[in-house]
């Protein structure tokens, strides 16, 4: 929910740049939900370029790109991909098995930052960006799960700067899709696939059922405010998702609709060398499910959607980061935790399912650390006609650790990820 | 700032209000019709009602302390299959009262009827023993041809097995077709019917003895050790195929049954998921195997619904008139039932060995009839004409069980 602040931060000061990485994952859980361990690299690349016309308006461009490629081990109960955003419409197995994953990422925008004359504000400012992202996953032994998403988003803002901070308002709007098949090549037969719609019980009637279609569109908002410099931070957004989960047989077959309404909420201050911040996210999220009644002809009939899943998430966090000079290059610090729960109303129908959901719906504590190691590799000084230009590129590494204990269950998960490149 | 929290707020508003919460639940009444007595006084034992949410797979039965005319229950909005259970005395004997409500709506309060029957239970033929699903090589391979069926004399005479038939239903318990006409509540449609061939009491059984029926009469342990040694069974079904590639096995020292008609060109078996209803019985004496294949031939018509569109089709069947039924077993996976494909008085449940069709943990199991007691070494089987109560699921197979 975070991700409309983030989108603002980027846009409205120069902290983010030009840079090439590559980076390597590695983690370990004791939960199986997302599997016990997995590792992959990624490749990554962000651009940013600015220009200015007579009448002195600002323009920018950006765009960032990313691939990346993952493998797990012992992945058990869910076969979807984006488990934590679609729970409990989720396709579930008792077998399970390694996942691979790869995923291609692209977001490209344009800003504009137009000075005005006589006006109580500095400038106008506005920007529209579309973000594209494909991913696939699949195991190839029985069961073989083959999930595509697709996640298309744009992201507007209307805003001012005024003084030393600039006040933004921002709209976003998504389509998101998922088709989700699972596959026995087996001559003799199939393990059970489920389709849950608590977290704990699954719609059993449907239980034979191997294609899932999931889609939906998610709307947001949010106003955020920050300083060029130094000053303070906050934000404000509210987001809104759909998704309806259609089983395919002979007909599509829609069996339940999520809901999500969320609040997130950030406040703190910053200055070029630290940065501190506190965060708050409330989620709510409900199930509707299709009721069905008779079925003669592959025609099923629809007899009510009704609520039968109901959950308040909470979760409260804290970011710090403190950037060290060092004769050669800067080090930057950063660390974050945070602490999520929830409290959940649901229609239980089986005890098939309880560790899974206990493992969805257990409070957790999570702690991230970085550091940041950026040296110039190559500088050089140029004299234009009115002004001196100075450019350089730095390489940078960071290694990056994060752990997460789940308190109810008392499984945790640790990530270890190295990244290095070089920036402009 | 102030805008964005009136929209917000407004943001909110909506959220609550969202379409009810529905956990509360909704009455179900249902007035108990009960059969015609004769005007004997009838008293009511121990009573009991199970109900089945059709959706979500949950069955919950309550007793009844007090069985009165109608019953009350509250329930779920959802789609259920609703039974009574009750013991009855009339006349000094002991019945059985059972009623059934199969695929009930439940979106508002509900009031309707539950017709109710005395079943005293069966003393002859009966099905004790299916076993569909086929065997697991030690290699992990799927092996087929050792399916049978047992037939069991429930009752304390000698019966005789000549001019027995074996029904195998053409519609599935897991695809439920509105039937034009819809011939259900007078026939069992049939895709496969072989029979004991017709003689003068030629084929004896005894009390509590079985006739064991197998697809090939052979020692299946030599090419398959984790199947069974069926030469010596009663009879096998013998296909002649038209398809060199597809052909059956004979056993000259195992009889065959008499093939009174087949869907199939190649051969027959049991459909190996468990999907389709099974029964035995009789056609009258009098009717020729010819004739009753001109006489109860029936083309129907049903609707499929498809994402292509709603097509109408036609199929054909041929008629096992309800009243020649001996004995009806219905066997659909536990997770993937729709519909009975009999008539509810033959059997008003379903029985099964696997959650779906193709769940791979089916072979070597299966559905047999339960034991009531033992008199005198002689086994007395349930049948209350209800499956799901007589029948015990994904049983071991063992085509000797029963001796």
């Amino acid at each position: 929910m975070l991700q409309l602040l983030f989108i603002l931060t980027s846009l409205l000061t120069d902290t983010a740049a030009t840079e090439v990485s590559v980076n390597g994952t590695f983690g370990q859980s004791t939960m199986t939900v997302a599997g016990t361990q997995n590792g992959g690299f990624a490749v990554e690349a962000n651009a940013i370029y600015d220009f200015s016309n007579q009448q002195s308006a600002q323009h920018r461009v950006f765009g960032e790109t990313s691939y990346t490629w993952n493998e797990s081990k012992g992945n058990q109960w869910v076969e979807n991909s984006d488990y934590e955003r679609l729970y409990p419409l989720l396709t579930c197995d008792t077998v399970g098995g390694g996942l691979h994953t790869e995923n291609y990422h692209f977001r490209g925008g344009y800003r504009m930052l137009k000075p005005l004359q006589n006006s109580p504000v500095d400038a106008f400012m506005w920007h529209i960006a579309l973000e594209y992202s494909a991913r696939q996953v699949y195991r190839t032994i029985d069961p073989r799960p083959r999930n595509k998403v697709a996640h298309l988003q744009v992201d507007a803002s209307v805003g001012f700067t005024a003084k030393d901070h600039a006040f933004s308002w921002l709209l976003q709007l998504g389509r998101y899709k998922q088709n989700n098949d699972i596959k026995f090549y087996s001559e003799l037969g199939e393990a059970m696939v489920y389709h849950l719609i608590a977290t704990d019980g699954e719609y059993s009637r449907f239980n034979s059922f191997k294609s899932a279609y999931y889609h939906g569109y998610i709307t947001g908002i949010g106003f955020a405010t920050q300083p060029f410099k130094s000053g303070f931070i906050a934000g404000l957004n509210y987001q809104y998702t759909t998704i309806t989960k259609e089983l395919s047989s002979s007909t599509a077959i829609p069996i339940g609709t999520l809901r999500t309404h969320g609040l997130s909420a950030q406040f703190g201050y910053t200055t070029p060398v630290w940065r501190v911040s506190a965060y708050a996210d409330w989620l709510q999220r409900g199930v509707w499910q299709a009721v069905y009644g008779d079925a003669a002809n592959n025609n099923y009939e629809l007899l009510l959607n009704e609520k039968r899943y109901s959950e308040q998430a909470y979760r409260i966090g804290a970011f710090g980061s403190y950037t060290l000079g060092l004769p050669v290059g800067k080090m930057t610090f950063a660390a974050a935790a945070d602490f999520q729960t929830s409290k959940v109303r649901q229609q239980a129908t089986s005890q098939r399912f309880s560790e899974l959901s206990d493992e969805l719906l257990s409070p957790k504590v999570g702690i991230d650390a970085s550091v940041r190691y950026a040296f110039p590799i190559w500088h050089r000084s140029q004299l234009s006609k009115s002004k001196s230009q100075i450019s350089s590129i730095s390489f940078f590494f960071k290694p990056a650790a994060g752990y997460t204990y789940y308190t109810k269950t008392t499984h945790q998960c640790w990530q270890v990820v190295l990244y290095a490149g070089i920036c402009f | 700032m102030k805008h964005l929290t009136y929209i917000l707020f407004f943001l909110f508003a909506l959220t609550a209000c969202q379409p009810k919460e529905v956990e509360d639940k909704v009455e179900v009444a249902l007035s108990i019709v009960l059969p015609e007595m004769g005007g004997a006084k009838v008293q009511f034992g121990e009573a009991s009602v199970t109900v089945k949410d059709l959706n979500m797979g949950k069955v919950s039965t309550q007793n009844i302390a007090q069985l009165t005319d109608s019953l009350r229950l509250q329930l779920t909005r959802g789609y259920y299959d609703i039974e009574l259970k009750a013991t009855v005395h009339v006349a000094g004997k002991e019945l059985l009262l059972r009623g059934y409500k199969k695929g009930l709506p439940v979106t508002e309060r509900t009031i309707g009827s539950l017709v109710c029957n005395l079943s005293s239970g069966s003393d002859g033929w009966v099905i004790a023993e299916i076993f569909f699903a086929g065997t697991q090589t030690p290699e992990g391979k799927n092996y087929i041809g050792d399916k049978y069926v047992v037939l069991y004399n429930n009752s304390s005479d000698t019966l005789y097995a000549d001019g027995l038939v074996l029904v195998e239903s053409k519609l599935k318990n897991t695809s439920k077709y509105t039937l034009t006409p819809d011939f259900r509540s007078e026939a069992i449609g049939a895709d496969a019917l072989y029979r004991i061939p017709m003689g003068e009491k030629q084929y004896p059984v005894a009390p509590g003895k079985r006739l064991l029926l197998v697809d090939n009469a052979m020692n299946h342990t030599q090419a398959n050790s984790n199947s069974f040694d069926l030469s010596k069974a009663d009879w096998e079904w013998y296909d002649q195929s038209t398809n060199p590639n597809v052909t059956d096995v004979d056993n000259p020292d195992v009889p065959n049954l008499e093939k009174i008609y087949c869907y199939t060109l190649t051969i027959w078996g049991p459909n190996n998921q468990g999907n389709t209803s099974f029964a035995i019985g009789r056609l009258p004496d009098s009717l020729s195997i010819d004739t009753y294949l001109t006489k109860y031939k029936l083309d129907y018509d049903y609707i499929n619904v498809t994402s292509a569109g709603t097509f109408n089709m036609t199929a054909t069947t041929y008629l096992f008139p309800n009243e020649w039924v001996l004995d009806a077993v219905n066997l659909c996976p536990s997770d993937t039932y729709q519909w009975l494909v009999t008539d509810i008085s033959l059997d008003a449940g379903y029985t099964y060995v696997a959650a779906t069709g193709s769940d791979k943990t089916r072979f070597g199991k299966s559905v047999r009839r339960k034991t009531t007691i033992t008199v005198d070494g002689r086994r007395v089987l349930q049948d209350t004409n209800n499956s799901t109560d007589d029948f015990q699921t994904a049983q071991i197979a063992d085509p000797f069980f029963f001796n």
